[in-house]
C-alpha cells in the first residue's frame, strides 16, 4: 500500500499490479453499468474463511433528478462531499467489530436480471467475467446496517453504509 | 540498507548530545562510516570485473542486499547505500512499483541481480542489458525485443569469452527447451545447417532487394525509400531471429554470427543505392531558374521549407531525436558490434602472438567499463556533402549558401542599409555599453564584421552555412556574410544547399552508429554524442578502435569525413572534437584532463557566451587554466551561485550532463520570416491557413496533439523602412506571440488556423506590415490516447473537415446526383450544385472545392440535421431579408468566385474583414441557405407533396417555415426562429466565434432566453417533426398574408379568454397576459417583438411545468400557449392535481391537435370547448386557496423528504427538539409523522440521515427520561426497524 492523496484526504492505495488491474475491472465492470443507468448498488463484501460473508460496504448510486437545478458548478460542494465519504470509510473501522484474520473480499454489483443477463453474454469479450453471486455469499444473518455518509448533489446522489453480521464475526 | 536504518536511531540519540546539530555532518559521518564498513569487511578481494560500477539495491532482492555488497566487495565492485544518482551506475532491483520507474529511476540503469551473479560465474563483466528490469520499449514489442536483445548479445559475449557458450544458449532457448538438451549432440550437424543458412540469407537478401527495387518505382521521395527499407530490414531481423531460433541448436559456433553482421550491411547498401538513385531523381531544377517566392504564392511555403537552412537545422534535430529513440524500440540487435567484435579479436591475437603477458592487460582493459562519451561530428558537414557532387572542387575553398557569388547586385530598391545597420549597431552598443573598451577589440567583431562592414563589401547578405578548411585558413568563418568572405578570399567557390544530400548523408551516419548502441543523443544532422560505456564493455573494444572502426564506416558509406572525441563526459568529448578536427579521432583519458584543460580557451565551456568571455576577459582569463587558479567561492561571488559553480566545474572538465537518448518533445512549431510581404489580408489568412497545414502535418508525423497555440509575428517597426537590405528579409522587427489555450488537445489545421486567425483579428495590424509569422503548437500529449477524437467530431468544425476527407473520396457528382431524385423540387438546385461540383473538381484551390464537397455533403446526409439546423439558423440571422430568386445563381456564383463575395453578402463579407475561413463558413451558410430558398420557394405551392416519410423530407420539414418565410422575403422572418433555434448544446462555439459579434450578439441572447425556458424549445421542436400533416404548409402559401408565417405563439383569441379566470391571478400575470396578447398583434409586423413574446410565456409560468405536464399527450401541445388553463397550474408552486389534469386531457384530446394547428380558423372551431376549460381551472384555483392543508401536502410530495419542511439535519433537529421540550408526552400523530419521515428518508436513500436523526432522539429523549417519551421512542425504531429489514434486509445498526 502506498499512501496518496485523494480529495484531498489522504488514503491507502494498493500498489500490488494484480489486485489494481483486478480493481480496474472490477470499477470498468461496475462503469458500465453504471452508465446504463441499470446499478442498484455496489457492495464490497468482506468474507471469512468460509467466504460467509461479514461486512458488506454498500454504495448505492442514483442518478439525480433531472429537475434539480445546476446548483453547484464548480462541483466544489461535491468534492467536500466525496472527501467526506473517504473519511466515513477510514472511520467505520472503529464503528465495527473487529474483524478476524484471513479475511478475503469480493464485490458484488447489485443490478436488474436483464443487466446481468447481458453482461453474462459479453463476458467473454471482455475477458473479465461476473459471476452471479450464490446465495450465501450474498445473505447474511442479523445483519445489522451502519449508515455511513450520504449525499445528494446535482450531479450524483450516493449513500454508503455498513452491513455487518455481529454472529459470523463471533463464531 | 538495513544496516543503516538499525544506526539510525542510536545515532539520533547522540546526535542531540554531542553536537550533530548540522544534518550536513551527521549525514556526512553516516557516509564515511558506511564506507568504511564495506572497505573493511567482505572478505578478500577476489577479482576486479565491478570496477568502476556502484551499486544500489533497491527492496528485496535475491540473492539479498547483503549478499550482493559482499560480491561487489570481493570483485572490485561498491555499494551504495543511498541513491546517488550521479554516484549509482546501477539500480539492482527485482521488482520496481511502477510510479517509482516513471518517477524517480527514468533515466537510470535498473538491473536484476542476475547481472551479478552470472558476471561473477562468468569471470567478466556481462553486458548488463539483457538483464534489465524494464527498457522504454512498450509491452507488447518487450518478449520479442528482450529475447533478441538477449540472443544477439549473448553470442556476442559467447565469441569473445568463449566460455559460457552453453549457458547462453540454454537460456536462448529457454522458450524452446524441447530441443534444447539435444544441443550437444547437433554440434556434428553444423555444417549442414551452414549450408542451408546461407541459401535462406540469400534468399533473404534477394527478398530485400526486390523490394526496395518496388519501392524506387511507386514512390518518389527518398525518404520514403528509407522507410520501406527500414520496415524491411525490421522484416529482415524478424525473420532473422526466426532463423536463428529455428537453427540456433546447431549453430554454437559464431558463422550465424557473422551472417547476421553481413545481412544488414547489405540490405543498408541496397537501402543507400535506391536513395541516391531517387534523390538524384528528385534533384530540384537548377535553383537559378526558381524564381524567387513570395509569401502568398500558392507554393510559397513548400518551396520556403525545401530550400530554409534554418528550417532545416532546426528540425534535423529533433527529427533525429525521434528517429534514434524509434530506431532504439524498433532494431533490437547492434549488427555493428560484429565487425567491432572481429577487430578487438584480431587485435588481441595480434598482440597475443606477440607477447603474452600483454594479452592480460587487455584483457583488463576491456573489463573496466570506465565511462566513455564520443561525440561525432562530420567535418564541415554542408561542404563535404555538397562535394559528393563536386568533386572537380575538392581541394579548393568552398562555401554553401544561397548566394550565387556573383558578387554585387545593386541594393534592394526601398531598402535602406544604413537605417539597418545603424540598428544593428545601436544593438551592438547595448550589448557593449558596460564595457566601451571592448568595441575596439577585435575579436567580438568577427561576426559583426559583415554586418558592420561598410557599404562597399555590402554586396550579399546571405550567410555562409558552411566552409571548408581551405577557406576557413583564408580566414572566412561559417555565418558569415557573403560579401565580406568573398573580400578575404576572391576565389571562394559558392555551391547550393543540396537538402537532400544531407538527409541521405545523416541517415547513414545515423544508421551506422545505431548498429553499435542506442545509448544515442542527437545534436544534429551531423553531429552526436554516443555513450559508449556499454558497447565497449560488451565487445571488449578500446576507444579508439571503436572511433576508427566508426569513422571508416561512415566514410565508406558516405564519402564524408567524420571526427571523433572521446572522453569521460559530454564537456569533454566535445572539446576532444575539437581537437581531433579536421578528420581525426582523439581520446581524451582521465589523466590528461587537466593539462588539457589548461590549453583550452574559455569560451568552450558550456554557458559561456559572447558577454560572459566579456566578463572573464575582465579578470584577465582566458584560458581554463587560469581559470582553474581562481577559487570557486570567488567565481560564485561573480557570476552568482550556480553559474560560478558551473563554470568551476566546467574548467577542470567536469560535466555531469547525461546523454538524453530519449526525449518528448515539447512542442511543434513552424515559422517564416522570410519573403512575407502581405498585399490583402486575404493573402495573410491563406498564409496562416498552409502554415497551419504544415503545423498539422509535422503534428501528424510525430502523432501528437497540443493544447495551446501560439502565434508568433513579426511586425515591422513603425519606423523601419518598408524594404529590408537583405532581399525579402524581415528587417528590423517588434516581436509579438501570443497563446491562447484549447479545450481540447488537437492537430487539426482547421482549429489551429482559426486560433491563429482569432489572435491575428484581435491585434489589429496591417497585414501588410507583417515580416514574420510562426506558429507554434504546445503542451504535447499523444495523440493515440482514446476519446478525444470522438469528442472532437462532436464539434461541429471538426465535423466538417471530417466531412472533407470522406466527401472528397466520394464523387461530388455522386453527392448532386443522389440529391436529384429526392426531390422534384430541388432539381434546380441539384442543378446548381452540380455545375458548382464540376467547377470544384477543376479547381485546384483545394479549400474551396472543399466547402463545396462540404455542403454537397451535408446536403446528401440527414443524419447531420443538426448542423444544418445550425447554418440554417445562422443564414437566417446574416441574411434575414436576402431575396431569394438569386439563391440558386447566388450560390453558383459564390462557387465560382471564392473571394468575391456576391453583391447581397457583400457587407457580411465586409464585417469578417476579408476573413478567408469565415468567407468559407459564410459561403457554406449562404449557399446552403439559398439552397433551401430554392427548395423552399417550390415547396408552398405542392403543398400535398407526397414525401413527408422520406428523411429529407422531415429533414426540410424541421425548418420549413423559416426559410420560406425567408424565401417569401416577409418581414416576420424571426416569427418561428425559436422553433428551429438548436439546442444550446448544438451550438458550436467556433461557429459562433468566427461570425461576426453583431450576429453573435444576437445568437447568444437567443440562446439565454432558450436556456431559461429549455423544456418549452425542446418541446417546440418535436412539433414539426411529428407532424407530417401539411397544415401550416397550407398557411405559408398567400405569400400576401402577414400572418401566414408560423405563428409560435398562437395565444387564443382575447374573446375566449376568460374573464373572470383572468381577474382571479395575480395583477402582474394579468398585466403579462394582456402583454403578450398586444404582442401578438405587433408581432405580424416587427421583428423586435419576438423577444417580448418569448419572454412573456416564460414569465407567466416562472416554475416551469411539473413533470406530470409533460406527458406524452402534452407534447402536441404548442409550448408557449397562452390558454389559461395552464396558467394557473404554472403560477402556483404547488402543483399535481394529476386526475383532473389527465381527465381534461382526455376528455378533449382535440383541442391539443388544434393547438398545434395553430390555426386560428381551427382554434376558434373549438372555442366552445376552450372556454369550458378555464372554468374547470377556475374551480381548481378555488378549491386550492381554500384548502391550504391540500397545498401543503402536494408541496410534501414533491419537495425534498422532509420534516414538517425541515430539510437539512439542521433544521430536523430544532423541530425534534421543539417537539420533545414542548410536551411531555409525544402523541400518536407526530409519532407517524416522524416514523413516515425516516422511510420517506429510507426510500430517498439517505440512511445517515436516519442515522443522525435517531441518535438525536435516542440523546434527547434518554436525556428527559421520560417512559412516556421512550416507549414512543422505541415504536417508532421498531417502526423504522421493519422498514429497513423489508427495503434493506438488514436492520439500523443503533449504537
Amino acid at each position: 500500500f502506498e499512501r496518496r492523496k485523494k480529495y484531498n484526504v489522504p488514503v491507502q492505495i494498493c500498489v500490488h499490479p494484480e489486485v489494481n488491474q483486478y480493481i480496474t475491472q472490477v470499477v470498468n465492470g461496475i462503469s458500465e453499468f453504471n452508465s446504463s443507468n441499470q446499478l442498484e448498488k455496489v457492495a464490497l463484501v468482506v468474507c471469512n474463511k468460509e467466504l460467509q460473508p461479514l461486512e458488506k460496504f454498500i454504495l448505492e448510486i442514483n442518478k439525480p433528478d433531472m429537475a434539480q437545478t445546476q446548483t453547484d458548478r464548480y462541483l466544489y460542494q461535491l468534492e467536500q462531499s466525496l472527501r467526506s465519504f473517504l473519511l466515513k470509510i477510514n472511520m467505520a473501522d472503529s464503528l465495527l467489530t473487529p474483524l478476524p484474520a484471513d479475511c478475503t473480499w469480493t464485490v458484488h454489483a447489485t443490478t436488474s436480471e436483464s443487466a446481468a443477463a447481458k453482461r453474462f453474454d459479453t463476458n467473454l469479450e471482455n475477458n473479465f467475467p461476473w459471476l452471479e453471486a450464490s446465495e450465501k455469499e450474498t445473505t447474511m444473518d442479523n445483519a445489522s446496517i451502519l449508515p455511513l455518509k450520504s449525499t445528494t448533489s446535482p450531479y450524483i446522489n450516493m449513500q454508503m453504509y455498513v452491513e455487518e453480521s455481529k454472529e459470523c464475526k463471533d463464531s | 540498507m538495513s544496516d543503516s536504518k538499525k544506526n539510525q536511531p542510536e545515532k539520533k540519540k547522540r546526535a542531540q548530545d554531542d553536537g550533530w546539530e548540522e544534518r550536513g555532518g551527521y549525514m556526512a559521518a553516516k557516509k564515511q562510516k558506511l564506507y568504511d564498513q564495506f572497505a573493511d569487511g567482505g572478505g578478500t578481494l577476489k577479482s576486479n570485473i565491478f570496477h568502476g560500477i556502484v551499486i544500489h539495491v533497491d527492496g528485496y532482492t535475491k540473492p539479498s542486499s547483503d549478499e550482493l555488497k559482499k560480491i561487489m566487495h570481493q570483485h572490485g565492485g561498491h555499494y551504495e547505500h543511498f541513491l546517488y544518482k550521479r554516484k549509482v551506475t546501477h539500480i539492482i532491483a527485482t521488482s520496481l512499483p511502477n510510479s517509482k520507474i516513471t518517477k524517480g529511476l527514468k533515466h537510470c540503469k535498473v538491473v536484476k541481480p542476475e547481472w551479478i551473479t552470472e558476471s561473477v560465474a562468468a569471470g567478466r563483466l556481462l553486458s548488463y542489458i539483457p538483464y534489465q528490469l524494464y527498457t522504454g520499449q512498450t509491452k507488447l514489442q518487450q518478449g520479442l525485443s528482450a529475447f533478441a536483445t538477449e540472443s544477439s548479445t549473448k553470442i556476442c559475449n559467447s565469441t569473445i569469452a568463449g566460455i559460457c557458450t552453453k549457458n547462453s544458449l540454454s537460456r536462448n532457448l529457454a522458450g524452446d527447451n524441447s530441443r534444447s538438451g539435444n544441443l550437444a549432440e547437433k554440434a556434428d550437424e553444423e555444417e549442414e545447417v551452414d549450408e542451408e543458412m546461407k541459401k535462406r540469407m540469400e534468399k533473404i537478401v534477394k527478398e530485400v532487394e526486390s523490394g526496395s527495387e518496388e519501392s524506387d518505382s511507386d514512390n518518389e521521395f527518398g525518404r520514403y525509400i528509407v522507410e520501406e527499407t527500414g520496415q524491411k530490414q525490421a522484416i529482415l531481423d524478424d525473420s532473422l531471429t526466426n532463423v536463428s531460433l529455428d537453427e540456433i541448436e546447431a549453430s554454437t559456433s559464431c558463422t550465424l554470427n557473422n551472417r547476421s553482421a553481413a545481412l544488414p550491411s547489405v540490405s543498408l547498401k541496397v537501402r543507400t543505392d535506391a536513395n541516391e538513385s531517387v534523390s538524384n531523381a528528385m534533384k530540384s531544377p537548377s535553383p537559378n531558374s526558381k524564381p524567387h517566392g513570395r509569401a502568398g504564392d500558392p507554393h510559397y511555403l513548400s518551396e520556403f521549407y525545401n530550400n530554409s537552412r534554418l528550417h532545416h537545422l532546426s528540425t534535423w534535430k529533433s527529427e533525429w531525436r525521434e528517429y534514434v529513440s524509434k530506431k532504439s524500440k524498433d532494431m533490437t540487435s547492434f549488427p555493428g558490434r560484429q565487425a567491432l567484435i572481429k577487430i578487438v579479436d584480431e587485435h588481441a591475437a595480434d598482440l597475443e602472438s606477440r607477447d603474452m603477458d600483454y594479452g592480460g592487460s587487455m584483457a583488463a582493459a576491456s573489463a573496466k567499463p570506465e565511462r566513455v562519451i564520443m561525440h561525432v561530428d562530420m567535418d564541415c558537414f554542408f561542404v563535404s556533402v555538397g562535394l559528393r557532387k563536386r568533386p572537380d572542387l575538392i581541394g579548393k575553398p568552398v562555401a554553401v549558401t544561397h548566394s550565387k557569388g556573383q558578387g554585387k547586385k545593386g541594393p534592394v530598391p526601398g531598402s535602406d542599409i544604413e537605417y539597418e545597420q545603424r540598428m544593428w549597431s545601436i544593438k551592438k552598443s547595448k550589448n557593449t555599453a558596460t564595457n566601451p573598451d571592448q568595441r575596439s577589440d577585435p575579436d567580438p567583431s568577427v561576426e559583426g564584421f559583415g554586418r558592420k562592414g561598410n557599404l562597399d563589401s555590402f554586396s550579399s547578405m546571405s550567410e555562409i552555412a558552411s566552409c571548408s578548411y581551405e577557406a576557413r585558413q583564408a580566414g572566412v568563418k561559417n555565418g558569415m556574410f557573403m560579401g565580406p568572405a568573398k573580400k578575404l578570399c576572391p576565389d571562394l567557390q559558392t555551391i547550393p544547399y543540396d537538402f537532400d544530400g544531407y538527409q541521405e548523408v545523416s541517415q547513414i551516419l545515423y544508421d551506422t552508429v545505431l548498429s553499435f548502441t542506442h545509448d544515442i543523443e542527437a545534436v544534429s544532422c551531423d553531429e552526436m554524442l554516443v555513450d559508449c560505456t556499454d558497447l565497449l564493455a560488451a565487445t571488449g573494444a578500446n576507444p579508439g578502435q571503436f572511433a576508427s572502426l566508426l569513422r571508416r564506416q561512415i566514410h565508406q558509406k558516405t564519402g564524408c569525413t567524420a571526427s571523433a572525441g572521446m572522453g569521460g563526459n559530454v564537456l569533454l568529448a566535445k572539446m576532444a572534437t575539437k581537437k581531433a578536427k579536421p578528420n581525426g579521432q582523439f581520446y581524451l583519458k582521465g589523466d590528461d584532463v587537466m593539462d588539457f584543460m589548461k590549453d583550452q580557451s574559455v569560451q568552450n565551456i558550456p554557458g559561456v557566451g559572447w558577454s560572459m568571455n566579456r566578463k572573464l576577459k575582465l579578470m584577465g582569463v582566458t584560458t581554463c587554466g587560469q581559470l582553474q587558479e581562481i577559487p570557486q567561492s570567488t567565481l560564485q561571488k561573480e557570476f552568482g551561485p550556480k553559474t560560478g559553480l558551473s563554470l568551476y566545474r566546467g574548467c577542470r572538465g567536469q560535466d555531469d550532463r547525461q546523454i538524453k537518448t530519449n526525449q518528448e518533445r515539447k512542442s511543434v512549431s513552424a515559422e517564416v520570416n522570410y519573403g512575407i510581404r502581405f498585399k490583402s489580408k486575404m493573402e495573410a489568412d491563406k498564409f496562416i491557413r498552409d502554415l497551419s497545414e504544415e503545423v498539422h502535418n509535422r503534428l501528424h508525423d510525430i502523432g501528437m496533439k497540443g493544447r495551446t497555440v501560439t502565434l508568433k509575428l513579426m511586425v515591422r517597426r513603425e519606423d523601419a523602412p518598408l524594404e529590408t537590405a537583405k532581399f525579402m528579409g524581415h528587417g528590423i522587427c517588434n516581436n509579438i506571440s501570443k497563446s491562447s489555450m484549447l479545450p481540447l488537445a488537437t492537430d487539426e489545421a482547421n482549429l489551429i488556423y482559426q486560433e491563429c486567425m482569432t489572435i491575428l483579428n484581435g491585434l489589429r495590424l496591417n497585414c501588410s506590415d507583417l515580416r514574420g509569422i510562426g506558429i507554434q503548437v504546445q503542451k504535447l500529449e499523444s495523440a493515440t490516447v482514446g476519446g478525444s477524437h470522438q469528442k472532437k467530431s462532436q464539434s461541429i468544425l471538426n465535423f466538417t473537415t471530417s466531412t472533407k476527407i470522406s466527401s472528397t473520396k466520394a464523387s461530388p457528382h455522386k453527392a448532386s446526383v443522389s440529391e436529384t431524385p429526392k426531390n422534384n423540387t430541388i432539381i434546380k438546385l441539384g442543378t446548381s450544385s452540380t455545375s458548382a461540383n464540376h467547377e470544384s473538381v477543376g479547381d485546384t484551390t483545394s479549400h474551396k472545392s472543399k466547402s463545396v464537397e462540404t455542403i454537397s455533403h451535408i446536403g446528401t446526409d440527414p443524419d447531420e440535421r443538426h448542423w444544418t439546423d445550425t447554418l440554417i439558423h445562422l443564414d437566417r440571422e446574416v441574411s434575414p431579408d436576402k431575396g431569394s430568386p438569386e439563391g440558386a445563381l447566388e450560390l453558383h456564383r459564390h462557387i465560382e468566385n471564392a473571394f468575391s463575395q456576391s453583391p447581397n453578402n457583400g457587407d457580411i463579407a465586409h464585417d469578417e474583414g476579408g476573413n478567408f475561413l469565415e468567407g468559407a463558413v459564410c459561403q457554406d451558410l449562404l449557399s446552403e441557405l439559398s439552397r433551401r430558398k430554392t427548395a423552399n420557394r417550390f415547396l408552398p405551392p405542392l403543398p400535398t407533396l407526397d414525401i413527408p416519410s422520406t428523411p429529407e423530407y422531415k429533414h426540410l420539414l424541421n425548418k420549413p417555415s423559416t426559410s420560406s418565410a425567408a424565401g417569401q422575403g416577409t418581414p416576420t422572418t424571426n416569427g418561428a426562429s425559436v422553433d428551429y433555434f438548436p439546442s444550446p448544446s448544438q451550438i458550436d462555439q467556433d461557429v459562433l466565434r468566427e461570425l461576426p459579434p453583431e450576429i453573435r450578439a444576437q445568437i447568444e441572447n437567443e440562446m439565454q432566453s432558450l436556456r431559461r425556458e429549455p423544456r418549452q424549445a425542446r418541446q417546440k421542436v418535436p412539433n414539426y417533426s411529428e407532424e407530417p400533416g401539411c397544415s401550416h404548409w397550407t398557411s405559408t402559401e398567400p405569400p400576401a398574408s402577414p400572418r401566414t408565417s408560423a405563428p409560435i405563439v398562437p395565444l387564443p383569441d382575447l374573446s375566449q379568454l376568460d374573464e373572470s379566470c383572468l381577474n382571479a391571478l395575480p395583477d402582474d400575470m394579468q398585466k403579462e397576459i394582456k402583454e403578450a396578447y398586444q404582442n401578438q398583434q405587433k408581432q405580424q409586423q416587427s421583428l423586435q417583438c419576438l423577444s417580448t413574446v418569448l419572454k412573456s410565456p416564460q414569465k407567466t409560468s416562472p416554475k416551469g411545468k411539473s413533470p406530470r405536464k409533460t406527458s406524452p399527450h402534452n407534447k402536441g401541445r404548442s409550448p408557449g400557449k397562452h390558454s389559461p388553463q395552464f396558467k394557473v397550474p404554472r403560477g402556483r408552486p404547488g402543483r399535481g392535481r394529476p386526475k383532473k389534469l389527465e381527465f381534461r386531457q382526455r376528455g378533449q384530446p382535440t383541442i391539443f391537435s388544434a393547438v398545434t394547428g395553430r390555426q386560428e380558423t381551427i382554434l376558434s372551431d373549438f372555442a366552445s370547448s376552450e372556454a369550458s376549460l378555464p372554468e374547470i381551472s377556475e374551480k381548481n384555483i378555488d378549491k386550492e386557496e381554500n384548502d391550504p392543508v391540500r397545498v401543503k401536502s402536494m408541496e410534501m410530495d414533491t419537495a425534498p423528504v422532509n420534516l414538517c419542511g425541515a430539510v437539512t439535519i439542521a433544521e430536523v433537529r430544532s423541530l425534534l427538539k421543539e417537539w420533545i421540550q414542548s410536551s411531555p408526552e409525544p402523541e400518536e400523530d407526530d409519532e407517524e409523522v416522524v416514523t413516515s419521515y425516516l422511510q420517506n428518508l429510507i426510500m430517498d436513500k439517505n440512511l445517515e440521515q436516519v442515522d443522525l436523526v435517531i441518535k438525536f432522539l435516542k440523546r434527547h429523549i434518554q436525556r428527559i427520561e421520560n417512559s412516556n417519551w421512550e416507549t414512543s421512542f422505541e415504536k417508532i425504531v421498531t417502526d423504522v426497524q421493519s422498514f429497513m429489514k423489508t427495503y434493506h434486509g438488514a436492520e439500523l445498526k443503533i449504537c
